[in-house]
């Protein structure tokens, strides 16, 4: 026990018998050997066109399935056939092959025709011709987020880029219009000449277009566009037409690895787009016939780069970065200069390992810190994700790639280094430690921080059953926690923070990690361990050194804090929580009167109308138009209780539809009928 | 789709109008009718919201509540019964930039135009549309409509009306896209002014049923509900309810209008009356956008339009078989 103490204090293994078996990994793995053998959320089809940019390959089959087998025996040798196929372009795709979908699709199935004859090869091809999506096939591997964020980003300033495109053009036709109309009304208009070119050749010889020009020569209608106002459209026009943001050739590069670079450009670029921006607010002026010179030329003359506004700036392209790990100082400075700023870049920072020994000391690298950091910069949205998880957030990933200003995402690949574990298993696993949860942090929003999406997340690690035999070959099943020493298991690199425990007769002097972490224990009783695997899954134990307890300590701090920032579950619940049960209540029948006067206003002697009450309907300023009136919402009030008798206000009062005129009392108590009249107006006091 | 800066630029050179300034003629609607709360209403949203006159169109069908039109100092579209909506559709379609409002009945939207109802709510476009439901014919003196209650003596049923009322609202629920359901009645105009906001500042078709007195042809038959506030319940979301209102009206309950589930099961019920937004759902297209409507008609465009129309006549040589006809 003495070498595994001070392996644990100095991190140093004096018995080399000790060291971690080769091809360490947690034992939890034990489930996960053959992964093309699994139906799950890889490989993703990067779907081409408008609806979903990606897709599972998995939903891509089930809606196929759905549509070409039906349910029952009658479609079960397609749905098998299918299911085979799906499975044969998921082991092609994890050996490397790329390609569409179509094509994987047409390669699998020849491979597959070849084994199971004609009739698969039949139902291979007519699956194949309902095939509704198509697009690149890509696996969790190294080059995943890069493949996917970018063609999130390319999908959502495609449909950005469209839109304006499409609002430019229908500028640029209306503008042309006004031009071309006033050239019509215009004497160059009215020629011989400009005649003869308005009309189609074939019949050019049937017309005398010098009579013509002399029967037009007079304009008719609106006089002509004043010199100013030609001058502005035509400048207008001109910049509209050779604008370089929203052009597909020709046009500006959006896409950069500097986040440096990328800053400069957009600044480059801000006066030309304020350029832009100016001419399409002339342009929707004049095409709506709004434009008025004598406030208008001031404004205009003051637009610059300056006064662009963020909704405007919004129009416009955003940059994609893509960012590798490796990171100077000067690099990291800038990212955050980038994410403080309101530049409308996007930023991609891949981390294929989340841990830094560079320094000599281990560490969480900067990169798997950086987007916890950026949430502190206050104005950028962030978004969180390990690679095996980027298809469950896609919907987040869309936002923050169309948000307004910076945004930053951050994926840990899975890919790390030397490590035999597929990138999917790792990235997976390092959500489930908490060394790399799930986040996205709006800073529009009005719950800014979500951690939806991560495991468990209201216990501090994800808890799993592990079975496995012991000594004496008899079944144990154990509930084990998931932790950051866990996933550390996995990391080739960090395997010489864990020594293998000998023996079974001393297990008594160990601590399972989470109570270790969760309860400060005393190295001098007992030592911290996890349960690890090797090739041939027999189980270790295996204890860990206080460095990696270190990190693992500050790491679950980490998540610790980000738990206190999101709103606790009971707090918000989701949108489509079953809401409570129906509270529109029954029936409260009250006696057949009126509403009391004195709920919607004061009692009183003088006469009133409760004039937010009032529908309008005519019946009290018709009887007298002296006694009411209409206020600015037309609704009545009593303009003058003396221009008419009380007995005007009671009949008014009797007739309004929503009794909502109070007669008071009489101001003559001479007036005829009097005695009848205050009974009449009782129900309206 | 105009810039924010066009915008910012329009608003220095708005006129302001007041709410005489959208009242054109004297209505012809009998005393005491409903229609005139809601025409004061829709008059007040055009001036809080500042609508240009030129580019606000109000379209009906026919019926007592599609004189609307008539009575608005805007653009105006009396059209044939029961279709309001089809007209409203190729209005918004041709010219997106529009407000269009559609003013019709409950015999005009539900009966002779229930088809156009159905597919103007699937179609989703960015309408206003503005159910006046008195439950009768009013217009024509007197016949049942299908939201007549069980029972109700007319022309066309002097023994009583055979069939139970058709409820607009739970039929516009359950119809697929629907984006924006709400009720109104006309004698609440505080209420029915923050609703018709509500609805014209929803982006696609907002359908507002508007509970509505006819005091010639069916008297009394909302004054279980005009004279007892507490059968009127007030859902209580984005509306703002005024302090002097809420005093009246006590009985209100907090509704989440994301759920079209609560939505429906608040649709049904009747007594006490439900006032309020039952149901929006920001995120339905609306088919304009679909089939990007307002394109400029450039010559390009109306020529592959005419070339595409006339190819689909075109015999090309070559593609008559010998001895064909």
């Amino acid at each position: 026990m003495s070498d595994l103490r001070f392996f644990h204090l100095t991190g140093t293994g004096r018995d080399a018998a000790l060291a971690p078996p080769a091809q360490l990994r947690p034992a939890l793995f034990a489930g996960f050997r053959e992964l093309t053998a699994l139906r799950y959320d890889f490989p993703v089809v990067l779907v081409e066109g408008d609806g979903e940019f990606a897709r599972s390959l998995t939903s891509v089959v089930d809606e196929l399935l759905r549509e070409i087998a039906p349910r029952g025996m009658a479609g079960e040798r397609m749905r098998q056939s299918v299911l085979r196929l799906e499975r044969e372009i998921r082991v092609l795709v994890a050996k490397g092959a790329f390609g569409s979908l179509s094509s994987l699709w047409q390669r699998a199935a020849d491979r597959l025709a070849t084994r199971g004859g004609a009739p698969l090869a039949r139902d291979l091809a007519s699956a194949r011709a309902a095939l509704g999506a198509d697009g690149e096939v890509v696996d969790c591997d190294a080059r995943l987020p890069a493949r996917l964020v970018t063609h999130a980003w390319r999908t959502i300033e495609r449909r950005r880029i469209a839109t304006m495109r499409r609002h430019l053009d229908g500028l640029i036709a209306r503008l042309g219009d006004l031009l071309r109309a006033d050239h019509l009304r215009s004497r160059s208009g009215r020629t011989a000449a400009a005649l003869e070119r308005a009309i189609g050749p074939n019949h050019r010889e049937l017309f005398d277009f010098d009579a013509m020009a002399r029967l037009l020569a007079k304009p008719s209608g609106a006089s002509n566009l004043s010199d100013t106002r030609r001058e502005r459209i035509e400048a207008a026009l001109a910049t509209l037409r050779s604008e370089p943001f929203f052009r597909s050739e020709s046009g500006f590069e959006f896409t950069f690895s500097r986040a440096d670079a990328a800053l400069a450009a957009f600044r480059e670029r801000l006066p030309a787009a304020a350029r832009l921006v100016r001419a399409i607010a002339i342009a929707e002026l004049e095409v709506g016939g709004e434009y008025a010179d004598a406030t208008h030329d001031e404004y205009f003359a003051a637009v610059d780069e300056r006064t662009l506004r963020p909704e405007d700036l919004a129009r416009f392209p955003s940059y994609l970065v893509h960012i590798d790990s490796a990171q100077g100082a000067e690099g990291r400075t800038q990212l955050l200069e980038v994410l403080s700023s309101s530049a409308p870049l996007k930023l991609l920072v891949v981390s294929d390992d989340l841990f830094d020994i560079s320094s000599g000391e281990l560490a969480v690298s900067f990169e798997a810190r950086l987007a916890t950091s950026a949430i502190g910069l206050g104005g950028a949205f962030v978004l969180q994700s390990p690679a095996s998880h980027l298809y469950r957030v896609r919907d987040r990933l869309s936002t923050a790639l169309s948000a307004p200003g910076p945004s930053l995402v951050s994926v840990f690949s899975g890919a790390i280094p030397g490590t035999s574990v597929p990138p999917y298993l790792l990235a997976a696993a390092a959500l489930e430690s908490r060394a790399f949860p799930i986040f996205s942090y709006d800073p529009t929003a009005a719950v800014k921080l979500s951690l939806d999406g991560n495991p468990q997340p209201e216990q501090t690690w994800p808890e799993h059953e592990l079975e496995y035999a012991d000594t004496d070959q008899q079944r144990v099943v154990q509930r084990v926690p998931f932790t950051f020493v866990d996933f550390a298991a996995a990391d080739r690199l960090l395997a010489s923070h864990f020594s293998r425990v000998p023996t079974e007769g001393e297990a008594g002097a160990l601590v399972d990690i989470r109570t270790w972490l969760d309860d400060a224990q005393d190295w001098r009783q007992a030592l911290p361990f996890v349960y690890g695997i090797d090739l041939t899954h027999h189980v270790h134990r295996l204890v860990v050194d206080e460095q990696l307890v270190r990190v693992a300590r500050r790491s679950i701090a980490g998540w610790r804090r980000l738990r206190e920032l999101a709103p606790h579950d009971a707090a918000a619940p989701s949108r489509n929580e079953i809401p409570a049960a129906p509270d529109v209540a029954p029936p409260v029948v009250a006696a057949d009167a009126a509403v009391a006067p004195d709920a919607a206003g004061p009692a009183s002697d003088e006469p009133y109308i409760e004039t937010p009450r009032c529908t309008t309907c005519n019946e009290c300023v018709l009887l007298d138009g002296a006694m009411f009136a209409y206020n600015e919402n037309k609704q009545a009030f009593i303009k003058d209780p003396t221009a008419g008798p009380f007995r005007t206000l009671v009949e008014a009062a009797e007739g309004c539809q929503v009794a909502i005129i109070h007669p008071g009392r009489p101001r003559d108590p001479n007036e005829a009928g009097l005695e009848e009249l205050l009974r009449r107006a009782e129900p309206f006091r | 789709m105009s810039l924010s800066l066009t915008e910012c630029l329009l608003a220095t050179t708005q006129e302001h109008r007041e709410l005489a300034d959208y009242q054109t003629g004297v209505p012809r609607w009998c005393n005491g009718c409903g229609d005139n709360a809601i025409l004061s209403a829709v008059q007040r949203l055009c001036r809080d919201e500042k609508l240009a006159p030129e580019k606000t169109v109000f379209v009906s069908g026919i019926g007592c509540s599609s004189r609307l039109p008539h009575y608005m100092n805007t653009y105006g579209f009396h059209g044939l019964h029961g279709r309001a909506l089809p007209l409203a559709e190729g209005v918004k379609m041709s010219r997106p930039d529009l407000h269009v409002f559609v003013s019709t009945g409950d015999g005009d939207c539900l009966s002779i135009g229930a088809a156009h109802w159905i597919h103007a709510l699937r179609y989703n476009m960015d309408l206003t549309v503005l159910l006046h439901d008195n439950r009768i014919y009013g217009l024509t003196k007197k016949q049942v409509s299908p939201t007549s209650p069980l029972g109700t003596k007319s022309n066309t049923t002097p023994h009583g009306s055979y069939l139970a009322p058709l409820n607009p609202l739970t039929v516009t629920l359950g119809v697929q896209n629907v984006s924006f359901v709400a009720q109104a009645v006309d004698w609440i105009p505080e209420l029915l002014a923050e609703i018709i906001t509500a609805a014209y500042r929803h982006k696609g078709l907002s359908f507002v049923r508007i509970v509505q007195r006819c005091p010639e042809f069916q008297p009394g038959a909302f004054d279980p509900f005009v004279l007892d506030p507490k059968r009127t319940v007030i859902l209580r979301n984005e509306l703002s309810v005024s302090a002097a209102l809420s005093k009246v009206y006590t009985n209100q309950r907090e509704h989440d209008a994301s759920s079209i589930d609560r939505a429906r099961e608040i649709a049904s019920v009747e007594d006490p009356l439900p006032v309020g937004i039952l149901f929006r759902d920001e995120t339905v297209p609306c088919y304009e956008d679909l089939r990007r409507a307002g394109q400029p008609h450039t010559p390009e465009l109306v020529r592959g339009g005419l070339e595409a129309e006339l190819d689909r006549f075109t015999i090309w040589p070559g593609t008559v078989r010998a001895g064909g006809a």
